[in-house]
């Protein structure tokens, strides 16, 4: 129970996070990512000042008696530098740069009460789950 | 200077306050992505991944019904044009075994080669995407 509401919580801080970032607003992704156009660095900025924050709660969580009592650091498989793996970075970054939203921004967007966010997760949920099962299959 | 820069400061600080807080109550990083996979393949699999979720979408709904102007109504692209670039976002996080929450966000913070060269392929083809379709 005491761990719902902690992920609650920190999904709750996580997505005030994102909106107030502009992460949910596309032209500021897409002027993130126009690099050859009029660049706008502030989601660089929010970048930097996220990874700057958990750079050092990583380095403390690995060393031992810093993290509380029954939660121990979860290390992450690495994924394999296969042909795969850079196709698939890069269809991400090319759905990213066409709209102007990656996974956590577009379930926020869900607020708006739009119809293309709608459609945008309704199709990405979709995605997620056709891709997983081929995955299981032949992956 | 406080509206373009400020508030984003302020978002950073939470989204990675929010991370800090996962890892120093659970262990895990946050992946959404992956969080969604799980939460498709059954809310036992899920767990607490399930109440981040919920967590997020309490406040999505919340800042929309607020009208704070954060959150967008119209995506400003065709259908299809949507269809596609949510199937991409979905198949290529799968894929790429994360998304920016896991790969250029956890990943990077814990320095992990994978998950650095993943966030400059994110970078570089979405560049080239917005150089090729325009803004």
């Amino acid at each position: 129970m005491k761990k719902h509401v902690w992920a609650f919580l920190a999904g709750a801080l996580f997505a005030g996070g994102l909106s107030l970032s502009g992460m949910t607003r596309p032209e500021k992704v897409k002027g993130f990512l126009d690099f050859f156009g009029s660049w706008d660095p502030t989601l660089l900025i929010v970048l930097a000042v996220a990874v700057g924050l958990y750079i050092p709660a990583v380095v403390l969580a690995r060393r031992s008696g810093w993290l509380p009592s029954g939660v121990t650091f979860v290390e992450l498989e690495p994924e394999k530098l296969t042909p795969r793996f850079f196709v698939g970075s890069a269809m991400f970054g090319i759905g990213w740069g066409m709209v102007g939203l990656c996974p956590g921004p577009a379930l926020v967007s869900l607020g708006g009460l739009g119809a293309d966010a709608a459609l945008f997760c309704a199709a990405m949920l979709a995605s997620i789950y056709l891709t997983d099962t081929g995955l299981r299959r032949w992956g | 200077m406080f509206e373009q820069y400020g508030v984003a400061v302020l978002g950073g600080l939470m989204i990675g306050g929010a991370a800090v807080l996962l890892l120093f109550t659970l262990g895990y990083p946050v992946g959404i992505s992956g969080f969604l996979s799980k939460a498709l393949a059954g809310p036992r699999k899920a767990g607490w991944r399930l109440s981040f979720l919920v967590g997020m979408l309490a406040v999505a709904f919340a800042m929309g019904s607020m009208r704070s102007g954060y959150l967008v109504s119209e995506l400003g692209e065709a259908r299809w044009e949507i269809l596609l670039a949510a199937i991409l976002v979905g198949a290529g996080a799968r894929i790429a075994g994360g998304c920016t929450s896991g790969h250029s966000l956890c990943g990077m913070g814990r320095f992990d080669v994978d998950s650095i060269l993943a966030t400059a392929i994110f970078i570089a083809s979405g560049a080239a995407t917005v150089l090729a379709l325009g803004v």
